[in-house]
């Protein structure tokens, strides 16, 4: 090869951001300033599994009351965040459950039903959830079956609910997960703080710093003036601002000093 | 004679063809997200059937020789996870690259196929990045986060 070929095979790898590897295959070096990074949210199921792995889900059938609410007593801003408050309760409950071939209570299933009714829902989405309650009343679905459900109507559901061209469906959809999402860390700040020496992956847990970017963004700016405006949007930011340097410092330096201060102050929106 | 026909032939032919490509082009870029749904579906089921969970959401992008797309996520250190993605049949050699919060690779899918699994079991919980190059052909690809 000639050297006029080997430099511009050098010029054509430096432009295309490639260097040849031990494998024989170029490796790729990605640049901060290239990456327009998407989020992609955990499912509740997966950070269930990683509490109860480190070891602090084991009090949250104590804390966790699932009651009946008057939904259309409230602004739909308050409304979705009650239910999405219900809906992370039934769905922790029935994560938690010990017993594969224990279907839920026609009770749990009937709460998780009023509370999704209770808002205004694309079409689509309302046929899911009836067929869903359909399966569930007649016992079918138990087990790893229904706590994938579970996850599913979470993860799943509720994110088409927040891409919906409706701003007040989609609002209210941003709201439910949120609502869900931090019920769980508000769960596990109130465990771990009570533990007298917690772990580092426990203390490490608490690194949400995405998540609370990612929900202060969308409830600031993208929201409508409805749910900005809310009370219950309000005090819910103001908590989650009062968090965000918490969650968001590096690995090794959260205490559980810390951890008391987002218990509190994810407190009056979770109590 | 004869050959100035069979070139008039040829050119007309050639014009059709494109045409015909220009009219397609459009069910086949839909087919293709498809058809990378449904593949790297089955690869969900492969892993789900070993006993992993999977998030219901998958990323996916269409993308040319050479291109890529980050996706940002959080991943939590007792689980372990294995990012699965699948490209269409026009992807060739599809990469998925893990990255710390700091741009540090973690983990590569270093084969040379369409449907890269990387398995990863990280020390920490926080935010990492999932890069997805489209190393050998192009077309679309989908990629899904499943955890054990």
């Amino acid at each position: 090869m000639t050297i006029k070929k080997l430099l511009t095979l050098f010029i054509m790898m430096s432009f295309c951001n490639l260097a040849w590897a031990g494998d024989g295959k170029p490796t790729f070096t990605f640049t901060p300033q290239k990456t327009q990074a998407k989020l992609y949210l955990p499912s509740i199921n997966e950070i269930h599994r990683d509490a109860k792995n480190v070891g602090i889900t084991g009090q949250w059938g104590k804390l966790i009351t699932v009651q009946s609410k008057a939904y259309q007593s409230m602004n739909l801003p308050q409304r979705a965040f009650e239910v999405g408050k219900t809906l992370s309760d039934i769905a922790f409950v029935v994560l938690d459950s010990g017993n594969d071939d224990t279907p839920p209570s026609k009770a749990i299933i009937q709460q998780a039903y009023n509370a999704l009714v209770s808002l205004e829902l694309p079409r689509n989405i309302k046929a899911e959830i009836q067929t869903l309650k359909d399966q569930l009343e007649t016992g079918k679905l138990k087990g790893k079956a229904l706590r994938d459900e579970m996850d599913a109507l979470i993860s799943e559901i509720v994110p088409q609910i927040e891409e919906d061209e409706n701003l007040s469906i989609r609002d209210s959809g941003v709201l439910v997960l949120a609502a869900a999402y931090f019920k769980a860390l508000y769960l596990g700040s109130r465990t771990v703080k009570s533990y007298a020496q917690p772990t580092r992956q426990q203390l490490d847990m608490f690194r949400w710093g995405e998540l609370v970017n990612y929900f202060i963004s969308h409830l600031t700016e993208k929201a409508t003036p409805e749910f900005k405006n809310s009370n219950t949007v309000k005090h819910f930011v103001r908590g989650l601002k009062k968090i965000k340097p918490i969650v968001s410092k590096k690995r090794g330096e959260i205490t559980k000093g810390d951890v008391k201060k987002i218990a509190q102050a994810l407190r009056l929106s979770f109590k | 004679m004869m050959n100035k026909r069979t070139g008039k032939t040829w050119v007309l032919l050639v014009l059709v063809s494109a045409f015909m490509a220009i009219l397609a082009i459009p069910s086949i870029s839909y087919a293709s997200d498809a058809q990378s749904m449904r593949k790297l579906r089955q690869v969900k089921r492969y892993v789900e059937n070993r006993g992993a969970g999977c998030r219901n959401r998958a990323h996916g992008e269409y993308l040319s020789r050479g291109n890529h797309y980050i996706v940002r996520t959080t991943m939590y250190s007792s689980n372990r996870y294995l990012i699965i993605g699948a490209g269409d049949s026009g992807v060739r050699d599809l990469d998925i690259i893990m990255l710390d919060e700091n741009y540090n690779e973690i983990d590569r899918d270093r084969k040379r196929d369409a449907t890269p699994i990387v398995e990863v079991s990280p020390r920490w919980s926080g935010t990492f990045y999932i890069g997805v190059l489209m190393y050998s052909g192009s077309g679309y690809s989908n990629i899904m986060v499943c955890y054990k």
